[in-house]
């Protein structure tokens, strides 16, 4: 096991470098650079710019010059907030998008997984209907949207909480809310289908001939055979909360890393661009591993060499 | 200059104690706007070029003079200037009780190092254009790297209270250029010993304005509080507020949500409200609107058939309904434009243009002298701009006018904003849409660099000898009048060559709570004059008991 983990993260260099390469030569072909604004800035000033951010030199020497400096953490300065390094503005922003991924998933686990559990032991009832209508309304639902309507209701109208802003506990709660109720609709729909797929099967029907209590039942036996989709999920969803929240982020003014790569994409920020990107591959990667290493635990009969 | 959606209106919050006492010490005098609408890029004065690095900066520093709400230079760290008689050098006097937020005096000597601390190549200031331009002794080489050093360039301390600065050619807006916030005076011991990190940590990032910041939290909010050693100077007093609190919201909506819901004194309408407050009997009374030193038109490339005969863009020019522009598509905020300059700036006519006006049937008759009668045979224009849900509504409602009074197809290019500015620069498009704001003042900063036949910011093709003879004598004069007849000319010549099609001045609607007011407790009057410069005026803001 451990000697499969090493490998997995070995593995994560070589994605790491075909990824910023990719994203490099995407950028570096795409129309527009970051000094094109509607007032022409005076060509003296360009020559200037270009000159200090190495804008000047070939495509291939500016990727080696940035490799390189990647290599020894540093992931370069950023053309739109000048005087502030990638890694300071990433760093400074991640934990504020890390704790409202992390709140999000812990809502979306929390509510999804059990209700999706409930609703599939006692399918066709009232409850079950009611988890299938949220879990497809919330899914459905745009996060603005979703939102907004969250701050009309509960701000706006109720004033039990304020409209925007971060760092007050009664602030995190429309945003954690607003992202976490959108994934708990999706592992609701999930957890129900895998459940009733195990509840079907024969060795469950002999623990209830053996006359298991329904809790017992769902805690011993039913439980880990359910959640191997579940936690194939997880990953990309608790990756997505923590590094996807751009929407979230804008509509709630949470200083966060969201919105970095979109703006750096439009601003022609090329470190931003890099920074982020590399950024969201590494959480991606990483969470993928954690699920993979989770399912051995999960499943005896899984095992990694 | 680039502007974004943020507007900075007077807030004058005061409350003197003078006035009323007992109340007054009840009220807390804090103020929370949402000034930056995200992150500011950079506020290095040298270095920075955004309104709302501007507003930071205002806040902290005080250059030479400074505009007040009539756009008029005012002394500030300057007492008074002179100007030669051949208005090629100007001798600005400090007066002797400024100071820095640490105690340290202010020096012209510090006005020095900042001046060519702007125009030094490393720095790669983007304003640095317009201090060329200007005409300071030896300012091109430097910045063009022709020179090895600044010791060639016309800025000198004659001693501690004294700036020179000495031009090649009499420049008339130059106290225009000693007022903006690029070239305060700045401490070379602080910013030498940390050339990039000294404006991220509150105890290096001092100035000698009325404001001192006390903390930046990235991405949410910057906070300030009065400068200490600041004193009342000329017309500037000392501030009254005693918090001040700028917020990086980017969304609009979610201020306005935060305005409603009265956890915010002054918000800037999103245009998508704008009809909803007209509506609200309570906020439409909270409302104040005005409009900028920004112009938009239609950019026209005069190269391109048949764009290239006068009689086609003067058509395309007469078949806009201006009017209904602003009504339906802006909901009544903003104002038409038949010419170049906007109302507030020196040089601005009062119904200069009507030969552009809306004349749906004098359109059709130049069409048609043009050799396309009821459009017949007119080819499909492409019509280009930056993806925006204004600029898209904007687009169709134009297309719609060409086809409905000219009959003419037009096609519309939406592209993304960098895509476009890349294409325009490259004079890549038939009509797109733009416009140009404001950097200073003064009508030199509009004529030359977008229609002159060198300017720098010229994409349409267009060159007029005439215009570029009366421009260039314009820009050198000495008195305001005079160069104000001459761009009158100069501006004639644009409505009848009629490069390209102007459309509205951009209007603004902000909503204040009424007891945010100015210092003299008469309430607060905001004029687009205010918000150019990027100054709030907040040491003249109060806010009254309520």
């Amino acid at each position: 096991m451990t000697r499969y983990i090493f490998r997995r993260i070995l593995w994560l260099i070589p994605v790491l470098l075909f990824v910023s390469l990719i994203t490099f030569t995407l950028m570096h072909i795409t129309p527009g650079g970051p000094w094109d604004k509607e007032k022409a800035v005076a060509p003296q000033v360009v020559a200037n710019l270009n000159a200090k951010y190495n804008l000047d030199k070939p495509a291939w020497q500016q990727y080696l010059i940035y490799m390189g400096g990647v290599i020894r953490g540093d992931l370069g300065p950023s053309y739109t907030y000048q005087d502030r390094s990638v890694t300071q503005i990433i760093m400074g922003g991640l934990p504020n998008t890390a704790s409202l991924g992390g709140f999000a998933a812990l809502v979306a686990i929390l509510i999804g997984v059990p209700l999706g559990i409930i609703a599939a032991m006692r399918q066709n009832s009232g409850l079950d209907y009611t988890a299938l209508a949220f879990g497809t309304v919330f899914a459905s639902v745009p996060t603005f949207v979703l939102g907004f309507v969250l701050i009309i209701v509960f701000a706006l109208t109720l004033h039990l909480v304020p409209t925007s802003g971060w760092g007050k506990p009664n602030q995190y709660v429309l945003p954690v809310l607003t992202l976490g109720l959108n994934q708990a609709a999706l592992l609701t729909r999930i957890t129900r289908a895998s459940v009733l797929d195990v509840s079907r099967q024969d060795f469950m029907r002999t623990a209830r001939a053996k006359g298991l209590k329904e809790f017992v039942l769902v805690r011993r036996h039913l439980l880990k055979n359910a959640l191997i989709p579940v936690v194939t999920v997880i990953g990309p969803i608790l990756a997505f909360l923590i590094v996807g929240s751009l929407v979230v982020e804008n509509i709630f003014s949470v200083p966060g890393v969201g919105r970095l790569l979109v703006q750096g994409i439009s601003q022609r920020d090329y470190s931003l661009i890099m920074g982020s990107t590399l950024l969201y591959a590494f959480v991606i990667a990483a969470l993928n591993l954690v699920v993979d290493v989770l399912y051995a635990f999960i499943d005896p009969r899984i095992t990694y060499r | 200059m680039r502007r974004l959606l943020y507007l900075v209106a007077a807030l004058a919050l005061l409350v003197p104690a003078a006035v009323q006492p007992a109340i007054a010490q009840q009220q807390p005098q804090d103020l929370t706007i949402n000034a930056l609408q995200g992150e500011p890029d950079n506020i290095d004065p040298n270095r920075s070029s955004f309104a709302t690095e501007a507003a930071v900066i205002r806040q902290v520093f005080q250059p030479l003079l400074r505009f007040d709400s009539r756009l008029t230079p005012q002394p500030a760290a300057a007492a008074s200037y002179d100007v030669s008689p051949d208005g090629m050098t100007y001798t600005f006097h400090l007066r002797p009780d400024g100071r820095w937020s640490d105690g340290q005096p202010v020096t012209a000597q510090q006005f020095e190092y900042s001046w060519k601390r702007i125009l030094d190549p490393k720095i790669a200031a983007e304003y640095a254009s317009f201090f060329v331009d200007s005409g300071i002794v030896g300012a091109d080489d430097w910045n063009s790297g022709k020179s090895a050093n600044a010791d060639g360039v016309g800025i000198r301390a004659l001693d501690d209270l004294t700036l020179e600065i000495r031009l090649s050619h009499p420049f008339g807006p130059l106290p225009d250029l000693a007022a903006l916030w690029v070239v305060p005076p700045l401490r070379p011991d602080i910013v030498e010993a940390n050339p990039t990190g000294w404006t991220q940590d509150t105890s290096t990032y001092i100035g000698n304005g009325p404001f001192m910041m006390t903390e930046w939290v990235h991405q949410d909010h910057i906070s300030f509080v009065p400068n200490p050693q600041y004193v009342a100077n000329g017309q500037w007093p000392a501030p009254t507020l005693q918090r001040v609190t700028f917020l990086m919201v980017t969304s609009g909506e979610a201020d306005y949500a935060a305005f409603i819901n009265g956890e915010r004194d002054w918000t800037l309408t999103p245009d998508s409200v704008v009809n909803v407050v007209l509506q609200d009997p309570v906020l439409a009374q909270q409302a104040r609107q005005y409009n900028e030193l920004t112009v938009f038109w239609v950019h026209m490339n005069n190269a391109k058939q048949p764009i290239n005969d006068l009689r086609v863009r003067r058509a395309l020019n007469k078949a806009i309904d201006r009017d209904a522009l602003i009504r339906d598509i802006a909901s009544g905020v903003g104002m038409p434009a038949t010419s170049i300059i906007p109302p507030g700036m020196p040089g601005f006519q009062e119904g200069l243009g009507q030969e552009l006006a809306f004349d749906p049937a004098g359109a059709q008759g130049l069409l048609a002298e043009a050799g396309f009668p009821g459009g017949a045979g007119f080819p499909t224009l492409t019509y280009s701009f930056a993806t925006t849900s204004a600029n898209q509504r904007r687009a169709e409602f134009l297309q719609a006018q060409w086809k409905q009074n000219l009959s003419i197809n037009v096609q519309l290019n939406s592209m993304e904003s960098k895509a476009y500015q890349a294409a325009f620069k490259d004079k890549n498009y038939e009509l797109a849409f733009g416009g140009w704001g404001a950097d200073y003042p003064d009508p030199q900063d509009w004529f030359n660099t977008l229609f002159g036949c060198k300017g720098g910011n010229n994409k349409y093709n267009f060159c007029n000898p005439t215009f570029d003879a009366a421009v260039a004598r314009a820009d050198t004069g000495t008195d305001l009048s005079d160069r104000v007849v001459l761009y009158n000319q100069a501006q004639t010549i644009l409505i009848t060559e009629a490069p390209v099609a102007p459309l509205f001045v951009r209007g603004r609607m902000v909503l204040i709570k009424p007891y945010v007011q100015m210092v003299d407790g008469s309430p607060l009057s905001i004029t687009g004059q205010d918000d150019y410069p990027g100054d709030l005026f907040l040491d003249s803001v109060r806010i009254a008991p309520h």
